[in-house]
């Protein structure tokens, strides 16, 4: 319950974190809210030499609005995500889900960036970025560069991200159309045991799946006009046959699979 | 819930306090300030002190090297099992086995202490634990209670069976025309106290004091006494504000004596703060109870016979837990009159953490058992279940009423908190509401569950110190040797002197947890503190009265029967037209050398037993089987109320905790024995956003047993809500079929059941 010994800086700029970064050779952890890394860090499974605090790098705790979309600084609280206008008019799915993590004290504290670069497969955010086709800009020491979500993901707990790359915002296109989110949990605080969102934009329905797998996941569905649930249904069952959801005390992996068939059709039908 | 809060003004007290929701007086500084924990003691030149825990639950250990832990910056010593100079602790239940103080021949749980660093700051005693080198060779683990029981493999070679303690059943045979059997799990929790333990050991010279988280802050000075052979008059106990315990800190663990001892060793002021993970895997576990029971009955709803057997998981030593059933026995039957009556059980080692007493202590387990045994007996002959229990309730005529297993019960009116309970929760429109849902295909079932329970307080009558004494400025100096750890036994002991002499409560000096100023005390468990301390409080109170109207009748040369006391003014005295205040009194006294004080040691010639009837009312998603509690009614009588408020913050905080049980909590190992469920990210302790709100009424039955009329409350909220969960649940699912689900009823344990009972449909 105690971390070993580490370095702790609070660097003023971006440049100034990546040179930190390359120090640390792969040692040093950035910081955003610490609701992953410092328990991970008390419980000693993770160790890092050096925390990079970004917190006092400009520009990275705002939303900011552009022509086809918004952009959601990675060090935005999901308190912030959940409360700003700006996301719940042009992304209310992201905002409906922010609203839903933790506790209030855990939205406070907690950002959308560092959640995403946790990587861990029962974030609810990142399901409600596959279901609104997120796209990632990541900043490193050579300039930036942008990747679809669906591409950030490669493995527990792993993303993309090279060591001395920083997430800096998530792009969110605006497009509006119907959304829901079902969520299944043990205690209000708790990660979901399994967790489904829906954006359906136009004749494209996102689907987000929170804890399913490995990673954070989520796929796109056209729909055709004849399409009704029953079809809808097979598809996602048919996908749903494919995914290695997680065995743990909340749930096996064979319960998760048959409530994602129950949260996806629950989820269809409270389309809002 | 109202607070109809009595302002106190300077010179009042017409009107008594006793009975009204008097505020807290412990809150303006918890709130402005916050408690003073072990902890937050400030100490010069202090060492801090870790535990390295053993990392599996069973093995021979061959070796345990501190050296290089000691070369490790800030460390200033180290210890193992062969440093440690004092006999291991003869189990007081079973006299051949022996607990070390550290690991020394094998290692039996996660989490058995097996080296101690001491160092300059906890962060680099934690650094340097990780320098201590076990060596161990891998044995198999025993997990399962039952496989224990078989006794394939022993814990302790020293004895040749893991049943460490048993009670023997009577003669019985079952009888009515219907007989059910079930088995029922009363899972092992975690009891989560807010702070975790904690000890200070402070030298100076001879004398030794020891600062610590405990309920029992005298009989940790006899623990610590005995096993470090200190002489009494050189050891001081003190415990601070604690942070609850719930039964896990009325024993004196290992770790505990050996703070003491190492801090005389070094000659040093030594702290010891548990980390949450450490608390998790090494504080007490409660419960972990399997009941087998066999209910006999009549097809008009009477009930014949009921057998309780009971395997009682102790874990990897005999503790307190080992001695639950005992108490479990002593509630058998609950609330009702049956004629044939009989309990068994055995208390077996597993490679786990040891159980201890938990809020309701072994209590729960017999409320559970037969309040879920009479719902599938109700069901089985087709009767309301509300029906079956006033059929076979106690007759409020019949108390003293002693049960077939020997407990007698004092007073209690069963039938009349079940109907309250009833009233309150509209139970004919939830009955309609239950088959609307069912009748329009609903996921969402609606289920009602009934429990009546009885349950015992102040179990093991034992003495218990109070004192009055009159001080300076005609202020009262209180003392009680029981120990609010949460409680607001200030509070409550304030009123009832307060009531007695006059004497604003904000003039009270409330003493407890200070073995050097409060001579004897039994210390708080078992829901026992207002009928014996609270008691002892009163009896002094009444005493100091009678003394201080002595010395005015001696003073004024009148009979002490001219001599008025009144409650007026802050309490005065009067003879004729001249009147004495307390602390006229007090310089008066002073003058002629006369300390006005009075102590009582107060033994209650019983225990007594608190009751009352819970109804919760749940929804469950078939679907997904996530259960939602919608509504919860209490009905409570534990005799006489002292003040409703705290009264009501207990029922609330065990309802919390009995509804957890159902719901959310349980201790899980894997077959190795490694805790699944050390922190509180996977250990089901619930938050405020788990509950609705709770609907409660108190039912007041004065007992016979203690002149306050009181009977204990700390539990019976986790005793009663348990099983009116775990009944609703069923309830809701008894259209499939389902008869019992073990708890915690967990989304995917409810869909289970729900899945297996549509399958054999």
């Amino acid at each position: 319950m105690i971390p070993s010994s580490f370095d702790y800086v609070v660097p003023q700029s971006l440049q100034e974190a990546f040179s930190i970064l390359r120090e640390s050779d792969g040692e040093g952890k950035v910081l955003a809210g610490g609701h992953s890394l410092i328990p991970l860090m008390k419980l000693r499974f993770a160790r890092p030499s050096i925390l990079v605090d970004i917190s006092k790098i400009e520009g990275l705790s705002k939303v900011e609005e552009n022509d086809d979309f918004i952009e959601i600084g990675a060090m935005c609280s999901h308190a912030l995500v959940a409360y700003s206008n700006l996301v719940k008019e042009n992304s209310p799915l992201v905002a409906h889900v922010a609203a839903q993590i933790g506790d209030a004290a855990i939205r406070h504290r907690g950002t959308i960036g560092g959640s995403i670069c946790h990587g861990d497969p029962a974030s609810d955010i990142a399901g409600a970025l596959f279901a609104t086709s997120a796209v990632l800009v990541i900043a490193g020491p050579n300039g930036k560069r942008e990747m679809k979500v669906e591409d950030f993901f490669v493995g527990f707990l792993e993303t993309a991200l090279d060591p001395e790359e920083i997430l800096i915002g998530i792009k969110l296109p605006k497009k509006l159309g119907r959304y829901s989110f079902e969520k299944l949990q043990r205690r209000s605080i708790d990660w979901a045991i399994v967790a489904v969102a829906l954006n359906k934009v136009e004749d494209t329905l996102g689907v987000g799946l929170v804890n399913l797998g490995p990673t954070p996941a989520g796929f796109s569905l056209s729909l055709s006009r004849s399409e009704d649930t029953a079809a809808l249904l097979e598809k996602f069952r048919d996908i749903a046959a494919g995914l290695t959801p997680p065995s743990d005390i909340f749930g096996s992996s064979q319960y998760r699979k048959v409530m994602a068939e129950v949260l996806f059709s629950r989820a269809l039908s409270n389309l809002v | 819930m109202s607070l109809d809060s009595k302002e106190l003004k300077a010179g009042r007290v017409e009107e008594k306090l006793v009975g009204s929701s008097f505020r807290r007086l412990e809150d303006p500084i918890f709130i402005t300030k916050g408690a003073t924990y072990v902890g937050d003691l400030e100490f010069d030149d202090i060492a801090h002190i870790s535990f390295v825990r053993s990392p599996v639950a069973s093995a021979k250990l061959k070796n345990v090297d501190v050296s290089e832990a000691l070369s490790q910056p800030g460390v200033i010593a180290a210890f193992s099992a062969k440093d440690i100079e004092i006999p291991p602790i003869t189990n007081w239940i079973n006299k051949v086995i022996e607990r070390p103080f550290l690991a020394s021949d094998k290692l039996r749980f996660v989490g058995e202490a097996v080296a101690v660093v001491v160092g300059e700051t906890k962060a680099l005693v934690e650094d340097a634990c990780e320098f201590v080198n076990i060596e161990y060779e891998l044995t198999t683990p025993i997990i399962d209670p039952k496989k224990s029981a078989n006794n394939e493999v022993s814990l302790f070679e020293s004895c040749s069976t893991n049943i460490v303690a048993s009670i023997e059943g009577g003669d019985f045979a079952n009888s009515g025309e219907v007989i059910i059997e079930a088995e029922f799990s009363n899972q092992r929790l975690a009891p989560c106290p807010m702070e975790a333990r904690a000890v200070v050991a402070k030298i100076d010279g001879e004398m030794l004091t020891v600062y610590i988280s405990n309920q029992a802050p005298h009989s940790a000075k006899r623990s610590i006494g005995r096993y470090l052979s200190i002489d009494e008059s050189n050891l001081r106990v003190i415990t601070p504000d604690v942070g609850g315990g719930f039964g896990s800190k009325i024993g004196t663990y290992p770790e505990e004596i050996l703070i003491p001892y190492i801090a005389r060793k070094l000659n040093r002021t030594c702290r010891w703060v548990e980390t949450r993970s450490e608390s998790m895997v090494s504080l007490g576990h409660g419960r972990g109870q399997i009941a087998q029971v066999i209910l006999g009955g009549d097809r008009d709803g009477k009930i014949r016979s009921y057998c309780l057997s009971v395997i009682q998981d102790c874990g990897a030593y005999p503790e307190i837990g080992a001695n639950m059933p005992a108490l479990t026995r002593w509630m058998t039957s609950g609330c009702y009159d049956i004629e044939n009556v009989d309990f068994k059980s055995i208390s077996v080692l597993t490679n786990t953490t040891p159980t201890v007493a938990y809020r309701g202590a072994g209590r729960p387990e017999a409320a559970y058992a037969i309040e879920r045994a009479v719902d599938i007996f109700a069901a089985k002959i087709g009767m309301d279940k509300a029906e079956v229990r006033l059929k076979n309730f106690i007759d409020p005529k019949k108390f003293p009423y002693e049960t077939k297993v020997g407990s007698t019960y004092d007073c209690g009116n069963y039938e009349e908190s079940l109907k309250r309970v009833l009233k309150l929760a509209n139970y004919e429109k939830l009955l309609a509401e239950k088959e609307k849902r069912i009748k329009e295909k609903s996921d969402f079932l609606l289920g009602i569950g009934i429990s009546s329970y009885v349950e015992i307080t102040h179990g093991f009558p034992a003495k218990e110190f109070g004192s009055v004494e009159l001080i300076p400025g005609g202020k009262l100096s209180v003392k009680v040797g029981t120990l609010s750890h949460g409680q607001g036994h200030r509070s409550a002991i304030s009123m009832i002197v307060s009531d007695i002499t006059g004497v604003d409560p904000s003039n009270i000096d409330f003493y407890q947890g200070d073995t050097e100023l409060i001579e004897s005390g039994v210390g708080t468990f078992g829901s026992r503190s207002m009928q014996s301390g609270g008691v002892a409080c009163k009896r002094a109170a009444d005493m100091l009265v009678a003394y201080a109207r002595e010395f005015v009748s001696k003073n004024l040369r009148v009979d002490p029967s001219e001599v008025e006391f009144s409650l007026r003014e802050g309490g005065q005295f009067s003879v004729g037209s001249k009147y004495l205040g307390w602390s006229e009194i007090y310089s008066l006294a002073k003058n002629e050398g006369i300390e006005l004080k009075a102590s009582e040691n107060y033994e209650s010639s019983s225990p007594t037993f608190p009751f009352g009837a819970h109804l919760a009312v749940v929804e469950v998603d078939v679907k997904t089987g996530k259960v939602h509690l919608k509504d919860m009614f209490a009905v409570d009588d534990a005799g006489n109320i002292l003040n409703p408020m705290l009264a009501k913050g207990q029922i609330h905080g065990g309802l919390a905790q009995g509804i957890s049980q159902a719901l959310y909590e349980e201790f899980i190992y894997d077959q190795d024995g490694n805790p699944l469920t050390a922190t509180f990210a996977d250990y089901g302790f619930p938050t405020a956003a788990e509950f609705p709100e709770f609907h409660d009424e108190l039912m007041q039955t004065a007992t016979p047993v203690n002149e306050l009329g009181v009977k204990g409350i700390g539990e019976s909220g986790t005793i009663g809500a348990t099983p009116s969960v775990v009944n609703a649940v069923v309830d809701a699912l008894s259209i499939y079929g389902i008869t019992h689900i073990d708890m915690p009823l967990s989304p995917e344990n409810v869909f289970n059941a729900i899945t297996i009972a549509k399958e054999s449909d």
